[in-house]
């Protein structure tokens, strides 16, 4: 059998080993914080964050899309000098990288970005990154917290976008389960730390996806969510809701399917050189539509509150076949506006 | 549509430097750019539909969407016509031949002019609509026996805002081509022609309209659109055989930036230029 077990205190020698061949980013605190960060030993990992079922403030997607990055360097009269492979190749440290502890909800948010990037034209930079990644997911058995609603959103059981899951089958052990050929190279090349399964863990982990799937409700019906959107677009919902929202953009920039960046060009003082850096941006923001001559394609605040909820829940399904949501709450849990995404649809479902 | 075949080499985020081979100045606001990819192979592979757009870099300033203005048959150099509004576009006027620029692109979906072979073609442009509507108009100019009617309806502001005169009298003096133009103001009484918005120009080729044989391509300003069309549906013009071009704010030309979200499409994967069709079932498009 290719899946393996692992022991759970043999996860720290895990880590060490990984940190050994790859840039490791794994759960820690900054400052107090569950945040995803590059570690260089097991020491800073914080194992609490995924067994305490604590999802980290920011989604992996910060690894291939981060707050800010450079695309390519030029100088300003010959033209482009750095391409966007050797720039991310060097923020890697020309290594492969590890992220350990990624929730499954999470594995479905990369796989959400991962097919945004690379249909139609594919995105170099994002991609580059993205392909030399391999994903350790950990898996859950039950909601992590009142405000997940992954189960609404099927995303807590990705068919892909991970390499290994890591699911806990009693308190000492895990099964490591791969997912594919850089998967199985993680378990084939570090042989120390995984055994064999015996029938009694086959039966274990039987055992934990059932307890999984009894565990995990859904809270509203997404079947037909598209057309009840597109059909509320004029209603008072949207009003509703609008005057709540501060337009701040955190809950564009914490969603791990959020992807709307802008860029900007920074120049040496000296004037000489310059670099095109990607940034965060947020449909929230009035500037994100506005064009010269003071032209604005979405004037009101409602126009930019509803576009969120058109993209994710017409857009894309439509386009690709999922929606922008994958329930995993953080946007609820970080808007000072009390603003619940679930409340919203319920709306406009018409069953809330 | 075409791909964007040169972006494979640098990846298609990274601009291709490219250089400005001629300038000329259209009018007080506006200048053609005649550019040259630098790596000279990458040029033959530069191929577009006319109604596609790239995105230029000016290196230190920031990077914009311009809709390419010469036709694909012109291989080996390409031009976009300019007008200054802003940052980019500003910087942009005061560069001189040799200088070099970023390319992106082509990228979108154009004119479907090759798929209306035969049919009568009704252009109609305002502003630096001209420049997209151009490509498609010399397209079918160079291939002339493969179009029926050809006409063309322009208009600009004021005389000095006008594109293009010289070849624009040259279409006039054709008999293979009705070429209408007018412009909304003459403050100095230097204007010959028609005085009045676009939509004045229809009654000049109302009697030519076969409507079920005619495919429109529209490019303009956004308030351009609600008028011509009430116009193109006076002449019993199908939904279905009119292009609009949407112009957008635009970040990354390959949809992943978002900018330029029109209900469930994007402009600059989708279209520029959608069909009126299209657009109808669009929220927030016109
Ligand atoms: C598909 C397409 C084709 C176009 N073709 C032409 C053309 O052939 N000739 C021409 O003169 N202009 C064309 N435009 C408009 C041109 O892109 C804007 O005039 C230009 O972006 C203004 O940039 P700026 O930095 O000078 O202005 P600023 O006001 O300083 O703009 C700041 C930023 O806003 C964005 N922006 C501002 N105005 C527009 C706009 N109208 N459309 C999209 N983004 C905008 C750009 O990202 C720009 O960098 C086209 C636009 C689109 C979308
Ligand atoms: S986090 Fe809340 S207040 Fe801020 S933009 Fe989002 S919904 Fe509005
Ligand atoms: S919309 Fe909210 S709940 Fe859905 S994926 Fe984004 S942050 Fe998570």
């Amino acid at each position: 059998m290719l899946s393996k077990i692992i022991s759970r205190q043999d996860l720290p020698k895990l880590i060490d080993a990984l940190t050994n061949d790859f840039l490791v980013i794994a759960p820690t605190y900054d400052k107090k914080v569950p945040t995803f960060s590059e570690v260089e030993s097991s020491s800073e990992v914080e194992f609490d964050i995924l067994f305490n079922e604590k999802l980290p403030m920011l989604p992996p997607k910060k690894v291939f899309l981060p707050a800010k990055q450079t695309v390519f360097k030029y100088n300003l009269i010959k033209g482009v000098t750095d391409s966007c492979d050797e720039i991310s190749d060097a923020v890697t440290h020309n290594k492969n990288v590890v992220i350990f502890g990624v929730s499954p909800c999470d594995v479905s948010g990369v796989g959400v970005l991962e097919r945004i990037f690379r249909d139609n034209y594919s995105d170099d930079v994002f991609l580059r990154l993205h392909d030399k990644t391999t994903i350790i997911s950990v898996n859950c058995l039950d909601h992590c917290y009142e405000n997940c609603f992954c189960e609404t959103m099927s995303s807590n059981d990705p068919k892909s976008g991970y390499d290994v899951m890591l699911t806990e089958i009693s308190k000492s052990k895990l099964i490591a389960v791969p997912n594919s050929d850089k998967g199985k190279k993680i378990l084939r090349d570090y042989p120390e730390l995984f055994s064999q399964i015996s029938e009694k863990d086959s039966e274990a982990y039987i055992d934990a996806l059932n307890l999984k799937n009894k565990n995990f409700k859904t809270e509203f019906l997404v079947e037909g969510l598209a057309s009840h959107v597109e059909d509320s677009f004029e209603s008072e919902i949207w009003k509703e809701f609008t005057e709540k929202c501060l337009f701040c953009g955190s809950c564009t920039f914490v969603c791990p399917t959020c992807y709307c960046y802008t860029v900007k060009e920074i120049v040496s003082v000296d004037l000489k050189d310059g670099e095109r850096q990607r940034e965060w941006d947020s449909c929230y923001f009035p500037e994100f539509a506005l064009v010269a001559g003071d032209h604005n394609f979405r004037e009101t605040k409602e126009q930019r509150f509803r576009y969120r909820y058109l993209h994710k829940f017409v857009d894309l399904p439509r386009r690709y076949n999922f929606e922008g949501c994958v329930g995993c709450g953080r946007c609820v849990t970080y808007c000072p506006a009390n603003i619940d995404v679930r409340d919203v649809l319920k709306k406009i479902i018409g069953v809330m | 549509m075409r791909n964007a075949a040169i972006a494979h080499n640098v990846g298609v985020c990274t601009p291709n430097n490219a250089k400005i081979i001629k300038i000329t100045e259209l009018t007080h606001n506006t200048k053609l750019f005649e550019i040259q990819l630098e790596d000279e192979h990458s040029n033959n592979f530069f191929d577009y539909s006319p109604g596609q757009f790239v995105l230029i870099t000016v290196f230190g300033v920031g990077e914009i969407p311009i809709g390419l203005t010469s036709t694909p048959i012109k291989r080996g150099s390409f031009e976009l016509g300019i007008r200054k509004v802003g940052n980019v576009t500003n910087k942009i006027h005061q560069m001189n031949v040799g200088d070099i620029v970023g390319i992106r692109g082509p990228f979108g979906k154009g004119f479907p002019i090759e798929e209306n072979k035969h049919k009568d073609l009704l252009y109609v442009c305002g502003g630096t609509g001209y420049f997209p509507i151009r490509s498609t108009f010399l397209y079918a100019i160079a291939r002339r026996e493969d179009y029926g009617k050809i006409m063309f309806l322009y208009g600009d502001r004021c005389p000095t805002d006008v594109l293009f005169p010289d070849e624009n009298d040259d279409y006039k003096k054709r008999e293979d081509i009705l070429f209408h133009q007018s412009v909304d103001r003459d403050d100095d009484k230097c204007w010959e022609g028609n005085v009045g918005v676009v939509t004045t120009l229809f009654p000049n080729i109302a009697k030519e309209i076969d409507p079920v044989n005619t495919v429109v391509f529209v490019a303009g300003p956004a308030i351009m659109y609600r008028y011509v069309i009430i116009e193109l549906e006076k002449l019993g013009i199908k939904n279905e055989n009119i292009y609009l071009s949407l112009e957008r704010k635009m970040k990354c030309g390959i949809g992943k930036c978002c900018h330029c979200g029109i209900g469930d499409k994007f402009a600059c994967l989708d279209g520029p230029v959608f069909s009126l069709d299209q657009i109808r079932g669009l929220l927030e498009a016109l």
